[in-house]
């Protein structure tokens, strides 16, 4: 299984924290005999690129879960999606808080993933840090070391 | 986390003994520090104004158009600057300090009770680094150090209110984590007080998650 990146969305829809575990140079050459992994590997600079990613990605998880609420009832949630290059998995927390990871199509369910993230790194090193501020504007608290640090743990574990 | 298993202060035998989420009590140990800030800032703010409103010449109050200039060096000959970084320093630490050993001193009323008289001042310290530390912190104190001339330094290597701190590369953590440690000073010194020893304590980080607690008694009033 291969995990291409991570978002976390507040309930502002900013997305706060962003995470790719991406080579650089798979992302970064389009010339690469492989199909580039990542979905939108365009021409622009990595870093907007990257913003770009993340509103997308906000946008397409919030129609999509707007969308399934229609259809099915209130209580009824988008779990995951799949196209020929990737899957993407959602989790909305209780708290209005959205965690998507990117993965290889072959991937299983991520939900327990984002889960265990959510309530063993995000609410112990980013709720339950004393240096983290409530709101996280601009992502600010979130980018803790240990945040980042059991996140890539987490990860590369289940790689 | 909540849910986990009791742990060993617990004891069948005592009836009164309850308990509380952890995690509420760590936010409300988180938010303390951030209240004390704004509370002493709010109280500066009001006895500046306090303090200007009279100064202000009446003549320059009737003509709401003044310029700015003339308003400025009105407040500017009353002295009062807004407090600087160490008054309000001082100002927290002492807010929180305060605090501290008010619930230092009803922690020792509430669990010593079934233990007989301490004989010396480091029984009363072992008291406070076991029974204490593992009612507040959830582990004992990792070392204790002393010159037995009532100098007693403890160290945590892992104090629990510092364990999920960490910040951004290059964000001081280690400053920033200052300011947290003042309300377990507290605790300690109002402990060591209501057991009969006066005492300064001052507690500092080098790395987190660690933490140093220095306690000087002070030896007049020692029993």
């Amino acid at each position: 299984m291969v995990i291409y990146s991570f978002y976390i969305f507040d309930r502002h829809t900013e997305c706060i924290y962003s995470k790719s575990w991406l080579p650089p140079s798979v992302s970064e050459a389009p010339s690469n005999p492989n199909p580039p992994d990542h979905p939108r590997a365009d021409r622009r600079s990595k870093a907007a690129r990257a913003g770009d990613d993340a509103k997308l990605i906000f946008g397409t998880v919030f129609s999509l879960r707007n969308m399934v609420r229609k259809l099915g009832g209130d209580d009824d949630a988008f779990i995951s999606y799949r196209t020929g290059q990737y899957k993407l998995h959602y989790y909305e927390t209780v708290s209005n808080l959205r965690f998507v990871m990117l993965t290889d199509t072959a991937a299983p369910s991520m939900r327990n993933v984002l889960h265990q993230i959510y309530i063993n790194l995000w609410v112990e090193y980013v709720v339950k840090n004393p240096l983290s501020p409530v709101e996280h504007k601009g992502g600010e608290g979130v980018k803790n070391e240990l945040f980042e640090l059991g996140l890539d743990q987490f990860i590369r574990g289940l790689m | 986390m909540s849910f986990e298993a009791v742990m060993p202060p617990y004891n069948a035998s005592d009836p009164n003994a309850s308990f509380v989420g952890a995690s509420c009590l760590d936010f409300l140990l988180i938010e303390l520090v951030p209240m004390a800030y704004r509370i002493t800032n709010q109280v500066d703010a009001a006895s500046q104004e306090e303090n200007t409103t009279p100064a202000q010449p009446d003549g320059q109050e009737q003509q709401q158009g003044t310029s700015r200039a003339s308003l400025v060096s009105g407040s500017t000959r009353t002295v009062i600057t807004k407090m600087d970084e160490d008054e309000e320093r001082d100002a927290v630490f002492y807010r929180l300090e305060t605090l501290g050993y008010r619930v230092g001193q009803g922690l020792v009323e509430r669990f010593s009770r079934d233990r007989p008289r301490f004989n010396d001042t480091l029984d009363v310290i072992k008291f406070l680094c076991k029974d204490l530390w593992t009612l507040l912190f959830r582990k004992q104190v990792d070392n204790l150090k002393t010159n037995h001339r009532g100098v007693y330094v403890l160290t945590d290597n892992a104090f629990r209110p510092f364990s999920r701190m960490s910040t951004e590369m290059g964000g001081q953590a280690v400053l920033r984590a200052q300011p947290f440690l003042w309300f377990p000073c507290g605790v300690v010194r109002g402990a060591l007080a209501a057991m009969g020893i006066n005492a300064t304590v001052q507690a500092e980080t080098s790395e987190l998650p660690g933490a140093i607690f220095q306690i000087k008694t002070i030896p007049a009033k020692a029993p």
